[in-house]
């Protein structure tokens, strides 16, 4: 088969193409995502419709994963009209809050609309290629041109742009790549070879063992990726608990004087608020506040249907409320559950949360105190437990003691961040494009399965079977066909 | 008496060496744009023979097949009025790899291809052996200019097809017996090596087997599974098919062990294994000793008896090539359920012969050699009838250029297999007898049976190799197919309580097939057309990125380069780029592409030097 060099020719074939990528600014108080294309009007479904040529436009987005009308943030949108623009082609800027989860959600979405994420030096080489920028200016960029797209980079190994060196993952990916090779060489033969009707039901079950190894493959490398973001970005502590526990109490606590709220995000019947806090130590973390989390959670059970409650209030909060609540305690590392202390016993809800989330920390509260009485042996069991504070509205040493409870947890995360940052950690851009493979692999598998015609699995097979070269920096291998038919005794 | 012959002395404007599957396409698309061709064979009764498998089509091979027909060709139609039994395979696996084969009584084939080629205009069929081939040197290029016979006639020409197949040097083995021929029956042709031996291309020896015939009044099909053709009308070509030979069935039995013991305890009469045969044979079409020693673990092998005709006794079992003595193949094949008692007809036997290493031809397909020389088919190391009429039908395109002075054309892979095949064949070459397969191409998607003449019309209308009859069918299908799809588009269908959609919309789900639609006026419908209707309604998206590639990838191939600009010293390009460019000379951005090692910048480098397009105003100069 002859794709020599498909890089180029595959620059070449993408011209007009969408692509969108971060052109700058993440982790920064600023992101600024770029689009090109040839048409993008397509982009108006969700980001509404352009601003005038040149001109700027404030646009609410709208929170992707759910139907409702959650508001997700606030974003600047540039239209720049062919050919006035950065590649020639037409260009939507999106500048956001340069918060990754935001950064992520938005290029998630582009995706799914019909972008491509670009492939390396993809814009400048648009902006060339259609006579905006000169090669020397190009040439002089020689650094950016490679690594276009990633955004500027910070102290986190997380956008290193280098290629993992990593033996263990070379290794895996190699594996994995050597594994989609047989499977396509399968497939191919159960097409190519018609006739043999008697193997065919053997091919296409063996292409899908290897497939599927080469799935959980992956998904055990993204895993790893994801724990070390999780770990590596500004923790996230939530403030939970039951209605009137005293979790504003709480808030106010230990917020003091430094409160500053980063974002105000409009929810369904409740809002959620963010704090940005500092530990003694020096160590930032956002507090959010999230009323009546509780109830979200217990009304997925129900058990605890409260009377007078009509099945569409539930499903209603159903919908709208736990994702989001859950959403947002599963991007948590710590949870703050507030109790009234004179109800001590464990909330039924915490129990779930506990048995839902095992890696979240979990530090429990008693507001109240004072109304207790302290000769209650059963309180004062509960109260006597690691990790408890009790508290009334007056308690002034809780900032402290908090503050540096959370000091404590987080220099455990740090040290398993060291030791995850070791081994099988692949790169951001890595990432994306395993994330892609693993899209085509599905594709492959509902081919297999019968869902879609067999033949398309040669196509997704070779897109994966590209990209895995990508990540190993790879050339393109020539004669994969010696591949397929080392295997196979056939007749003409 | 004396008898006596004249030598003549005759002009033509090309000379195709060998009327095979290759030789008989080459000439009719020369004899079809109105040269003088002279087509020469050792048998005027034997055009177009059937060596092997007598079927035509498979898998990619039937795209092939109707490609070919799309342009005009021989083999479709000569294969649906031949077929005695047909079938349309890989029909679940997606339109794209459905494909069509068709069994054919092999001497009718090869009876009526004779005739027809006996009687096309421009076409002069002579019974000859070929002696050798001359050419002219004038200042460093060399021009082909004759063709000599072994009568000593002369053919004076300004174009040479050479599709010999297996016949140059052909030696045939069978165990421990050699005999001179390119096939059973047929001498080699032994003479023309030595010219091509003074050409410079490098001869390589190849292998092919061919299992035996079997008798089969000896034959107990009461034993066995019977396979029938399609109920189903099954045709390659455009023409209608109102004729049909009566239809036979083919019958399934499989080797076991004993069968593989006895191959085993052979292995060292082998004419493959000993040594004797130095060529090397197709992995896809093993011989059975081959199976053997590579798959010990198998315990039987599928084998297809498949008739070679209404009226003869010949079965071809299909899977069981061979160059073992006759002795033991008889012995192993009656080790088989139902072959208990059988008879040869005639023995399985391996033919050795000389191949070209088709990197030695450029794009146009021309020898790079000898200017005016072109090779096709088995020569070039291809297996199969169905790839050898493809490269005919490219060598006589290409030929014609060649005559009119005109440039030649470059293969598009994303308009044909055939353009696919010629491509891989020149720019990567092959070591082993190639084959098609769906697999080989990128644009598999697009290159389906159903399209064939959609796809090759425009380029078949431009170089005149469509007949009136042919042009006025593919118009008429093709109002029929945008009439269709608008009726489609209007009917309205009732899915449930609420909601209505077109009929198009309808055929789009996964589960719909047009074999379902029953409007009243789809039965007036050319089935055909049907289907293409619905792969357009099920796969508009899948190829609608496809499309916007593809159009890219034509601006590309319209960007020319003037490599008359010096590249050396260029920051940004390596000297293996730089001198990979002086060497292959690509004159688009997109041949740039294609040479590895360029890297998307040095692309833009090069193209900004060199591009005519890119450029608007003036190129531009970098400083070192």
């Amino acid at each position: 088969m002859t794709e020599i060099n498909s890089a180029s020719l595959n620059y070449i074939k993408r011209l007009g193409t969408p692509i969108a990528a971060l052109a700058s600014g993440l982790g920064g108080p600023v992101a600024i995502i770029r689009v090109s294309g040839e048409d993008l009007s397509f982009l108006e479904k969700t980001f509404g419709s352009f601003p005038k040529a040149g001109e700027h436009g404030l646009r609410k987005l709208r929170s992707f994963a759910l139907e409702n009308e959650t508001i997700l943030d606030e974003v600047l949108l540039l239209n720049f009209q062919a050919p006035n623009s950065f590649t020639g082609e037409n260009v939507l800027e999106i500048q956001g809050h340069g918060v990754p989860a935001l950064v992520e959600s938005i290029l998630k979405e582009l995706q799914r609309l019909g972008c491509e994420p670009a492939l390396p030096g993809e814009f400048s080489f648009r902006a060339v290629w259609n006579d905006k920028m000169s090669l020397e200016e190009a040439s002089r960029l020689q650094m950016l041109f490679a690594n276009e797209g990633l955004g500027s980079s910070s102290a986190s190994k997380l956008l290193s742009f280098s290629k993992s060196h990593d033996e263990n993952i070379q290794n895996a990916l190699s594996e994995c790549l050597d594994k989609i090779l047989k499977a396509r060489g399968r497939v191919e033969a159960a097409i190519d070879f018609a006739e043999a009707e008697e193997e065919q039901a053997e091919d296409i079950a063996s292409a899908s063992e290897r497939i599927s190894a080469v799935q959980n493959t992956l998904t055990a490398l993204l895993n790893t990726y994801e724990t070390f973001v999780q770990n590596a970005s500004v923790p996230q502590v939530i403030l939970a608990g039951p209605p009137n526990a005293g979790k504003s109490t709480l808030l106010n606590l230990l917020c003091g004087s430094e409160r500053s709220i980063v974002s105000n995000i409009a929810g369904t019947t409740r809002d959620y608020v963010e704090v940005a806090l500092k530990t003694p130590k020096g160590r930032s973390f956002k507090l959010v506040d999230t009323a009546g989390i509780r109830e979200l959670v217990v009304q997925n059970s129900s058990d605890f249907q409260t009377p007078g409650d009509t099945r569409a209030d539930h499903e209603n909060l159903e919908s709208k409320g736990i994702q989001k609540g859950l959403e947002l305690i599963e991007k948590a590392q710590i949870l703050f559950w507030v109790q009234d202390a004179r109800d001590p016993e464990e909330d039924v809800a915490l129990k779930k949360i506990r048995d839902q989330f095992p890696t979240l920390k979990i530090v429990s509260f008693f507001s109240h105190a004072d109304l207790l009485n302290s000769s209650d042996t059963e309180v004062n069991s509960v109260l006597s437990r690691a990790k408890v504070f009790s508290f009334t509205k007056d308690t002034s040493a809780l900032n402290d003691a908090v503050l540096d409870e959370v000091d404590r947890l987080q220099s455990e995360r740090e040290k398993n961040l060291d030791l995850l940052s070791q081994e099988n950690l692949i790169s951001q851009r890595q990432k994306k494009l395993i994330d892609e493979v693993k899209t085509d692999l599905l594709h492959s598998q509902e081919c297999l399965d019968g869902f879609r015609p067999l033949e398309l699995v040669g196509d997704h097979l070779r897109d994966s079977e590209f990209k895995l070269r990508q990540v190993l920096g790879q050339e393109l291998g020539e004669d994969y066909i010696g591949e397929i038919f080392s295997q196979f005794c056939l007749g003409k | 008496m004396i008898a006596f012959q004249m030598a003549t002395l005759t002009n033509y404007d090309a000379v195709v060496i060998g009327a095979g599957h290759a030789g008989v396409e080459a000439a009719r698309a020369l004899a079809a744009r109105g040269f003088q061709t002279a087509l020469i064979t050792f048998n005027k009764n034997k055009v177009g023979a059937m060596s092997c498998n007598p079927a035509i089509g498979g898998v990619a091979k039937s795209h092939l097949v109707y490609e070919v027909d799309a342009m005009g060709g021989m083999m479709g139609r000569v294969a649906d009025v031949s077929a005695i039994q047909s079938r349309r395979l890989n029909l679940k696996k997606g339109p794209a790899v459905r494909s069509t084969r068709s069994q054919c009584d092999k001497d009718h084939y090869t009876l009526l291809m004779s005739s027809l080629m006996a009687n096309v205009e421009n076409l002069h069929l002579l019974e000859a052996e070929v002696a050798g081939f001359d050419w002219d040197e004038l200042g460093g290029s060399r021009k082909i200019n004759q063709v000599r016979l072994k009568d000593g006639s002369i053919l004076k020409t300004r174009a040479v097809v050479l599709t010999a197949g297996t016949f140059m040097r052909g030696l045939m083995f069978c165990g421990d017996s050699r005999t001179k021929g390119g096939r059973v029956g047929d001498q080699a042709a032994d003479s023309i090596s030595e010219s091509i031996e003074k050409t410079g291309h490098s001869l390589t020896r190849l292998k092919t087997g061919t299992p035996a015939r079997l008798d089969a009044r000896t034959i107990d099909f009461s034993k066995l599974d019977r396979q029938w053709g399609d109920p189903e009308k099954r045709q390659f070509s455009w023409r209608n098919l109102d004729y049909r030979l009566p239809q036979l069935c083919c019958y399934l039995t499989y080797t076991n062990e004993r069968t593989h013991d006895i191959i085993r305890a052979n292995f060292k009469r082998s004419a493959l294994f000993s040594g004797d045969i130095q060529g090397v044979g197709p992995r896809y079409c093993p011989s059975v000793e081959d199976k053997v020693k590579r798959f010990p673990d198998r315990i039987r092998h599928q084998i297809f008896l498949e008739p070679e005709g209404l009226s003869t006794n010949f079965v071809y079992p299909n899977g069981m090539s061979t160059s073992l003595p006759e002795d033991v193949q008889l012995e192993f094949l009656r080790s088989i359920v139902g072959l208990e008692k059988v008879e040869l007809l005639k023995p399985g036997y391996a033919v050795e012969y000389d191949s070209f290493d088709p990197k030695e031809l450029d794009y146009g397909f021309m020898s790079i050699y000898i200017d005016g020389l072109f090779t096709a088919g088995q020569v070039n190391r291809t297996s199969g009838y169905e790839e050898a009429a493809a490269q005919g039908l490219w060598a006589g395109i290409q030929a014609g250029q060649w005559l009119e002075e005109k440039d030649f054309i470059f293969p598009d892979r994303s308009r044909s297999y055939m353009e696919t095949l010629v491509d891989d064949l020149t720019t990567v070459g092959t070591q082993e007898p190639y084959r098609m397969f769906t697999s080989r191409s990128e644009y598999r998607l697009h290159l389906r049976e159903d399209n064939a003449q959609e796809r090759m019309y425009d380029f078949a209308d431009s170089l005149g190799l469509l007949g009136d009859e042919q042009k006025a069918h593919y118009d008429a299908q093709r109002t029929l197919f945008d009439s269709s799809v608008s009726r489609l588009g209007q009917e309205r269908v009732r899915i449930d309580k609420d909601r209505v959609i077109s009929l198009f919309e309808y055929l789009r789900r996964p589960e719909v097939r047009w074999e379902d639609l029953a409007a009243d006026w789809t039965d007036e419908v050319d089935d055909r057309v049907l289907e293409r209707i619905e792969v357009k309604a099920k796969y508009e998206g899948y190829l609608a990125k496809q499309d916007l590639e593809l159009k890219r990838l034509r601006e590309a191939k319209e960007m020319e380069l003037d490599l008359s600009v010096d590249l050396r010293g260029t920051p940004g390009l390596s000297l293996e780029v730089v001198e990979k460019v002086e060497n292959l000379r690509p004159k688009t951005i997109f041949e740039l592409s294609r040479i590895s090692g360029v890297t998307p910048s040095a692309l833009l480098t090069i193209a900004k030097i060199a591009g005519r397009r890119l450029s608007s105003v003036s190129r531009e100069t970098i400083q070192s």
